[in-house]
């Protein structure tokens, strides 16, 4: 049975509209911002728990004005890996608390964790080739920041090659959905 | 009427901005913006006409037998008109910021306003000699905007770009008359002329050949595209507006208006002259993508992009296939947004930090958070990742040519985006991560938080341009609802 739900909605832009605000905030406050920020968003996916424990499948479309919808949706598979996710990043952010207290740049680690973390739930939402590929991106682009975090030689090393891997990937990726819909006429999932 | 408004409006400015700027700077600034904004509104009400499928307005400002002065506000003029005077308010605020130093300020403002008609006057004409006076006081009007330097280095500039241009102008001048003799009519067509398929190979050749190198500078197809990178040395808001925008894009428009209004895509195809476009295109692709991994200055590693964009573009609108053509059309508007940015952001640096080269941008974003936030997100979207605008443009082209049955080219699309992101990543890289380098800048003010961000009047369009780069990603109802109105209105109902 299929289910409109906004949850979906929040569950993928909370992080996303948390993200800039945590950077208005001090450094302290922001770790604790994007920490609540996390517990909300693991509130929200856990509220589709029990629709899904049923048998419902949670979908969300949102008209973009191309010839794609922004689609999203919540069988059992994408909300055993959703759940997963936040968890596993509620309590990274509240470890982070601790040990990012000494580090430089904390709220632009906040920034792109929470970015991460939209593009991670994007991808894990989404219910057609052409929003995948959007939160696809945003998470690669987002984690290449934390991947050079220290700004050491070896750090923007590692950067470099994850930042190419990452976009030749991304755009053999971009190939093969413009393939799979010249292909089969639709990019929709599910 | 509203066309006649459109057009006049800046004129009368121009010459007000000419009488009275010397005098006050407030009515200068005024006179600027009466023109832009009050382009922008009119455009708007002509775009919401046509997307609201009213009849188009027209105007016959001259209707002799054989020579006519037309304007039809037809889909696509709307189309590209709309992009071009909201980026023309952005850049008559920017350069209140920018030019507030410099000499020659009266000059300056008369002269992009005056550009601002003749882009007009372009994007309406409806028949090919309108738009042929209207392309030649584009290419005019541009030059003292050029050498606004009064450098020698600028004067040649100036020259490189007068000889270029003025030969594209002669050549078209030259395609005019040859297309009245054959057919007796100069009047844009939606789906070709139709007398022109009764001619011979021969004299379609000719043509095909007159309007490619004609159209050809302004669109900076391979071997006419060395005036983009020398055209540099203008002041940044003009590199920006014109050589990212206006100039460029309405070489594309040429093009769009030979293949679909005067050829007609059945001719075109027929005869094999879109390959031989598309051909070019790809050599330009290619071209300009190694190119611009070897500019050292920041703008002319700009300009390298926007010839290898605009050839994008040209490659989406000889796919022939509905949603290649529409994904040329969108890549036309979200590179104008993107480019913009760049560019606006490249004049924020140059004119605060006092350094125009890549290799010294190391430590930048720590001074100017704002202007490098926003040139990584443009830049981002350039190369053609979401969410930033330019990637569903791209999938659509990347769609028309497989419709067309030549996957190379979006191949060549792939590996061009992957080399702009080896022009593009290192600056960004440096200016985020890098520490700064032997004091590169020279900022006036002190290096606190914002404290060397550009003014507030360069600073706001650099913001409100990324902004729209980055909603036009996910959000397409703006210049897509206006494609299809466009699109048909150019290929009549044949197609």
């Amino acid at each position: 049975m299929i289910t409109n739900s906004w949850l979906l909605f929040f569950a993928v832009f909370i992080p996303l509209v948390s993200a800039p605000l945590s950077l208005i905030f001090s450094d302290k406050v922001s770790n604790r911002f994007t920490a609540l920020s996390n517990v909300v968003n693991f509130l929200v996916i856990a509220g589709m728990y029990s629709a899904v424990s049923h048998g419902k499948l949670l979908v969300l479309e949102l008209n973009t004005g191309f010839n794609f919808k922004l689609s999203f949706m919540a069988d059992s598979l994408s909300l055993l890996c959703g759940l997963i996710f936040i968890a596993v990043w509620t309590l990274t952010s509240f470890y982070s608390i601790g040990y990012m207290s000494h580090e430089h740049a904390q709220r632009r680690y906040n920034l792109f964790s929470l970015l991460s973390l939209a593009g991670t739930l994007g991808v894990v939402f989404t219910r057609n080739l052409f929003s995948l590929y959007i939160f696809f991106e945003i998470l690669s682009v987002a984690s290449y920041v934390m991947v050079v975090h220290e700004e050491s030689f070896e750090a923007r090393k590692a950067g470099l090659k994850y930042i190419l891997m990452g976009i030749i990937g991304g755009l053999t990726l971009l190939l093969a959905m413009v393939c799979t819909y010249h292909i089969t006429g639709t990019v929709d999932l599910l | 009427m509203e066309i006649l408004i459109i057009i006049l409006l800046p004129i009368i400015c121009t010459i007000m901005i000419a009488a009275v700027g010397r005098k006050s700077v407030f009515l200068r600034n005024l006179f600027v913006l009466i023109p832009t904004v009050g382009d922008f509104l009119l455009v708007g009400h002509l775009a919401w006409q046509v997307k609201s499928g009213g009849t188009a307005a027209s105007l016959n400002l001259v209707d002799l037998s054989n020579f006519a002065i037309k304007f039809e506000a037809s889909g696509i003029s709307v189309y590209m008109a709309l992009s071009m005077t909201f980026l023309w308010i952005m850049t008559a605020i920017y350069s209140f910021g920018y030019m507030e130093h410099e000499h020659a300020q009266v000059r300056y403002y008369a002269a992009l306003v005056l550009n601002l008609a003749a882009a007009m006057g372009i994007v309406f004409a409806s028949n090919l000699v309108t738009f042929f006076i209207f392309f030649e006081l584009l290419t005019i009007a541009v030059y003292p905007l050029v050498v606004h330097e009064e450098t020698d280095a600028a004067y040649l500039a100036g020259k490189v770009y007068g000889v270029y241009l003025l030969t594209g102008g002669a050549m078209v001048l030259m395609a005019t008359v040859v297309l009245y003799c054959l057919t007796g009519t100069f009047d844009f067509v939606p789906g070709g002329i139709p007398a022109l398929a009764q001619q011979s190979t021969f004299m379609l050749t000719v043509l095909f050949v007159l309007f490619t190198i004609g159209f050809g500078f302004k669109a900076a197809l391979v071997p006419l595209c060395y005036w983009l990178p020398e055209a540099m040395i203008a002041p940044t808001p003009i590199s920006a507006v014109l050589h990212a925008v206006a100039v460029v894009n309405v070489g594309v428009f040429g093009f769009v208006r030979v293949i679909y209004n005067i050829f007609g895509p059945t001719l075109y195809n027929k005869m094999g002259f879109g390959s031989v476009i598309a051909v070019m295109a790809a050599i330009t692709i290619l071209y300009s993508a190694f190119q611009g991994l070897r500019q050292k200055e920041i703008k002319r590693m700009l300009a390298m992009s926007t010839i290898n964009q605009l050839s994008f573009m040209l490659l989406g609108l000889v796919s022939f296939s509905m949603i290649g053509m529409t994904g040329g059309l969108l890549h036309i508007y979200y590179h104008s947004f993107m480019k913009i940015t760049l560019f606006y952001c490249a004049g924020a640096i140059i004119t605060q930090s006092k350094n125009k080269y890549v290799a010294n941008m190391g430590g930048l974003a720590k001074h100017m958070p704002i202007t490098m936030t926003c040139f990584a997100v443009a830049a981002v979207g350039i190369v053609g990742l979401p969410p930033v605008a330019g990637w569903v443009s791209k999938w659509y082209m990347m769609q028309g040519f497989l419709e067309m049955g030549k996957p190379i080219y979006a191949i060549i699309f792939l590996l061009s985006s992957l080399i702009e992101l080896g022009f593009f990543g290192p600056p960004i890289f440096r200016a985020f991560f890098r520490k700064e380098e032997n004091n590169s800048f020279n900022f006036q003010q002190d290096t606190s938080k914002f404290g060397s961000e550009a003014p507030w009047a360069m600073l706001a369009p650099i913001v409100i341009v990324a902004f729209f780069s980055v909603l036009f990603g996910f959000w397409g109802f703006v210049p897509h609802g206006l494609v299809k109105p466009a699109l048909s209105g150019l290929l009549g109902k044949g197609f």
